[in-house]
């Protein structure tokens, strides 16, 4: 398998195209439910993709002969999403969160830390700074973890809007990075780690790629597990 | 009677037994179970238990393209899986001729009060 493929970001936009394709707005928003139930068991975030595709075939079908999901299932779907929790003994969500996430911590690092590099002119000595350090976790919590709890408290999956949202929460990250950095960090470079600048860079960009391939290797590893 | 614990192991059998017949799909097997007496199974109750079977390595399935949609699942049989069946069809027999000797011993005995 291509470590260069992200096989789980490519299931995913399978089914973001596959869902568009339900017509009854009741069975995406029974089917939404039914996986955001799943989502917190825990269970790999791999496997909860692959039943989603599953899912989504059922929607279909159940479009075609005018069932809504729950009858064309048959059972209530808490008691079909209890039975597939029960028949799994593993649960290695959050393991795979952790991964997925210092992933991308380390890639937004390596792209932020270049930027800073380039637009200093490249000096021969440079570092990883506190204004870096600061924007990446600015991303991660502000646009990244609120928008995405933003979406699954308040059920906007698919709707127009989240592009807005997601725009609003970059544009407020954005202004708080600015407004800390003049605040905390006018005219000084504070670097955490300080170094040749070249040597950094190499460093960032070899390790950011030795993790994308291991997180691609992952998700090839799940997508011979879950037959995908 | 709440059949349900009856089903649970002989359901598994059943649907082994159909997926060695042939490679097949979800909305077969749940049609072939119903058109020979499980009338209660839907795709609902099929699905956890495909997922415990390919969990267990006794099925493999693959994503093919489905001319009605998103690609499909098709499930085929492991050797794991033939093994198993055989097993199940073994110990199945056995069982029954257990209970169909009670069951007719027992009619004896009630008759013959």
């Amino acid at each position: 398998m291509n470590p260069l493929h992200n096989n789980l970001k490519y299931l995913q936009i399978e089914n973001e195209n596959d869902m568009e394709g339900i017509a009854s707005d009741k069975n995406k928003d029974e089917l939404i439910r039914m996986i955001q139930y799943l989502t917190a068991s825990s269970l790999s975030i791999f496997q909860i993709e692959v039943i989603r595709k599953d899912l989504i075939g059922l929607a279909l079908e159940a479009d075609k002969e005018k069932l809504s999901l729950s009858e064309k299932l048959g059972i209530n779907p808490k008691d079909f999403c209890d039975d597939i929790i029960q028949n799994n003994a593993e649960y290695p969500s959050l393991r795979e969160h952790v991964l997925q996430e210092s992933v991308s911590v380390l890639q937004f690092t390596a792209v932020f830390y270049a930027l800073e590099f380039f637009t200093h002119a490249a000096p021969r000595q440079w570092g990883i700074s506190a204004q870096l350090l600061c924007i990446v976790i600015i991303y991660f919590t502000i646009t990244r973890i609120l928008t995405s709890y933003i979406r699954n408290k308040f059920s906007l999956h698919r709707k127009p809007y989240m592009r807005g949202i997601f725009l609003i929460t970059a544009i407020l990250g954005l202004a708080a990075y600015i407004l800390i950095t003049k605040t905390f960090f006018e005219d000084k470079n504070l670097f955490i780690i300080s170094g040749n600048g070249w040597g950094i860079l190499i460093v960032l960009v070899i390790i950011s790629v030795f993790a994308t391939f291991a997180r691609n290797g992952y998700w090839n590893y799940c997508s011979r597990k879950y037959s995908y | 009677m709440d059949k349900s614990q009856l089903m649970k192991g002989i359901l598994e059998g059943c649907i082994l037994k159909i997926i060695e017949q042939r490679e097949t799909y979800g909305y077969e097997i749940v049609t072939n179970l119903q058109e020979n007496g499980f009338a209660d199974v839907r795709e609902g109750t099929l699905y956890p238990l495909l997922l415990r079977l390919e969990k267990k390595e006794l099925i493999t399935a693959t994503y093919k393209p489905s001319p009605l949609g998103p690609s499909r699942k098709y499930y085929t049989l492991t050797p794991q899986g033939t093994a198993y069946l055989q097993e199940f069809q073994t110990e199945f027999q056995e069982i029954c001729t257990s209970v169909k000797r009670i069951f007719k011993e027992g009619d004896y005995e009630s008759t013959a009060q």
